[in-house]
């Protein structure tokens, strides 16, 4: 695996993990309120959910070779 | 129809077909090891995805997170799930990493792929002494959990030593009729029946009490349930532990990376993978929707009792019908991993120590001792469960811990060629000693830094210092590192400008040469 490929994956990692401790600091002003408290913090969930799925074939592709056997 | 025989008749469906899958399942293995214990490594997408994701959700999801939901609010779910979505899934390509060297090698159980990544016996011992010993508890409360629930059901019509014993015999029947197809597509049907019951529980109770509107008003009296608390276990230290806990865990679990090298091929892993976020969404949102909605439609329910908040819910609101259905719900997941639990329980028995220290090689002779293995198993579980043992539901919740301790040693041993067998055993005993005495309280929690903090520290600072301090094992390395490294040589290769980035000049081809090498 050449060192771009990896280098790509790790960034991506980084930033999707990073997202997942400052999501919810930033989320906070709003969740606090408690009235949209939930709905927003599932909604962010929810897009976090689909922002993985693209991350995740991401850095498959990168370092994953696609086969059939 | 009275609600018991309503819940009675839904036990008995399910049993059937967990019995008519099993006998299918039966019908298609042979006695050979592969087959028995890995589905002749032919494990597809959707069964493949179900099997590893029913086997990864124990009955936690639905007593455990609705419980603590009940009681504080959307912080432990929305915190747990955070370390689930996008970070769980990475461990699908370590499991592919594994698949491929062991389908080269013909490797079946974890401890054997340690101890010949390390060459060392001694290794293997430690790995398996350690994965029983966690494992053992969680296979206990599945009997346990099972048990209650039939007896709560049927409002006792059922007793509890009746419930459980249903359980095991369910469960030790498929499993050793059917050995990992069994498990696996019994687990696909599982799945299906716990995720739609969440999914029909999350949309018909606000449907019947006049939309969420209604429901999220009255919970404007106890506001600290609806917003994310940044105290106790949501805090800094309680958020961290957890993340480290569960990031991969799916890796770390003996009976989780059985099935991921019983993969048919890397695409099915990898799908498995992608599609694992959206059905812990699918999964985690209702149950902690339901915690949280229980808070107000049931209050006062003290400690455990709100363990049973879902049931409660659906069966005060619901027609009878779906209370049957929480019953077959809370049998699938308790089931789904409570055979995978057992079959590796029995694999490793079987292999691990019957084959490698007794000689036994035959492959029929491995498949007939793991048979036993199940069945005794079983039967000393079920003896077991009846006796008073409070302390293994508190075992059981700390095991993740104690898998997730050997995260240094499992996820360095595919990734570190200097890694070496040395390190890897001292890592394994430092770290285990650390979790252990963490969890016997002899040592405060700095920071709210849980125990699983400490046991990763200290096991991945001695795994790679006694590494680096002591020789080198480099065949031992090479013979894995080798088959890696002509993988994402050949990636690199059919993926540059000049090969063109065809799609279809790395399939195959990459996994082709990586067997090969």
């Amino acid at each position: 695996m050449s060192g771009n490929r990896a280098w790509a994956a790790s960034a991506i990692v980084l930033v999707m993990v990073a997202l997942q401790w400052i999501g919810p600091i930033l989320l906070r002003p709003v969740a606090e309120p408690v009235v949209l408290g939930v709905p927003t913090q599932l909604t962010a969930y929810f897009f976090y959910g689909v922002i993985s799925l693209v991350a995740l074939w991401a850095v498959f592709r990168l370092v994953w070779p696609s086969t059939d056997e | 129809m009275s609600q018991t025989a309503m819940v009675l008749i839904g036990a008995v469906l399910f049993v059937a077909l967990m019995v008519f899958l099993g006998r299918r399942a039966a019908a298609r293995t042979s006695s050979d090891s592969e087959d028995f214990f890995l589905a002749n490594r032919g494990l597809k997408r959707f069964v493949l995805l179900a099997a590893i994701f029913g086997t990864n959700m124990s009955a936690f999801v639905m007593l455990g997170v609705a419980g603590s939901s009940y009681h504080g609010g959307v912080t432990v779910g929305l915190m747990l799930m955070g370390a689930l979505v996008f970070t769980m899934p990475l461990s699908f390509y370590f499991g592919y990493r594994c698949w491929i060297v062991a389908k080269r090698f013909g490797y079946i159980t974890p401890v054997e792929f340690y101890r010949e990544r390390f060459g060392s016996d001694g290794l293997g011992i430690l790995l398996f002494l350690c994965f029983v010993a966690w494992t053992i508890p969680l296979v206990l409360t599945g009997v346990v959990g099972g048990g209650r629930a039939l007896q709560s059901f049927t409002g006792g019509s059922v007793p509890y030593w009746v419930g459980g014993l249903a359980v095991a015999v369910v469960v030790g029947y498929y499993t050793w009729a059917g050995g990992m197809k069994g498990t696996a597509w019994t687990n696909a049907a599982q799945t299906a029946l716990f995720m739609a019951f969440l999914a029909l529980a999350v949309v018909l109770v606000p449907w019947v009490l006049g939309g969420t509107g209604k429901l999220g008003a009255q919970l404007t009296g106890q506001p600290q349930l609806l917003a994310r608390s940044w105290d106790g276990p949501g805090g800094f230290g309680g958020s961290l532990s957890q993340f480290l806990a569960f990031s991969f865990i799916a890796f770390g679990l003996p009976y989780v990376w059985i099935r991921m090298i019983s993969a048919r091929s890397g695409r099915d892993l990898r799908f498995s993978g992608m599609a694992y976020p959206v059905a812990i969404i699918l999964t985690w949102v209702p149950a902690i929707l339901l915690g949280v909605w229980g808070a107000s439609l049931i209050p006062g329910l003290v400690g455990p009792e709100a363990d049973s908040i879902i049931f409660m819910i659906t069966g005060q609101l619901l027609p009878s019908w779906l209370s049957a259905f929480g019953l077959i719900a809370l049998l699938s997941i308790v089931m789904s991993s409570m055979d995978a639990q057992i079959l590796t329980l029995s694999n490793m028995l079987s292999r691990d120590v019957v084959a490698r220290y007794l000689r036994t090689s035959n492959d029929k002779t491995q498949v007939r001792s793991a048979r036993v293995f199940v069945l005794a198993l079983l039967a000393i579980t079920y003896g077991v469960s009846l006796m008073d043992l409070p302390a293994v539901f508190d075992l059981a919740e700390f095991a993740v811990t104690g898998f997730a301790a050997l995260y240094p040693v499992l996820i360095g041993g595919i990734f570190w060629r200097r890694a070496n067998k040395w390190g890897a055993i001292a890592s394994v005993i430092t770290a285990q000693v650390v979790v252990v005495a963490g969890y016997l309280g002899a040592y405060p929690a700095l920071g709210g830094l849980q125990p699983v903090f400490w046991g990763l520290l200290a096991g991945t600072v001695v795994f790679v210092g006694v590494s680096l301090a002591t020789p080198r094992q480099d065949a031992a390395a090479a013979r894995f590192h080798d088959v890696w490294d002509a993988m994402h040589r050949r990636l690199s290769v059919s993926s540059s400008p000049a090969a063109g980035l065809q799609p279809g000049a790395e399939t195959k081809s990459s996994e082709a040469e990586a067997m090969k090498a």
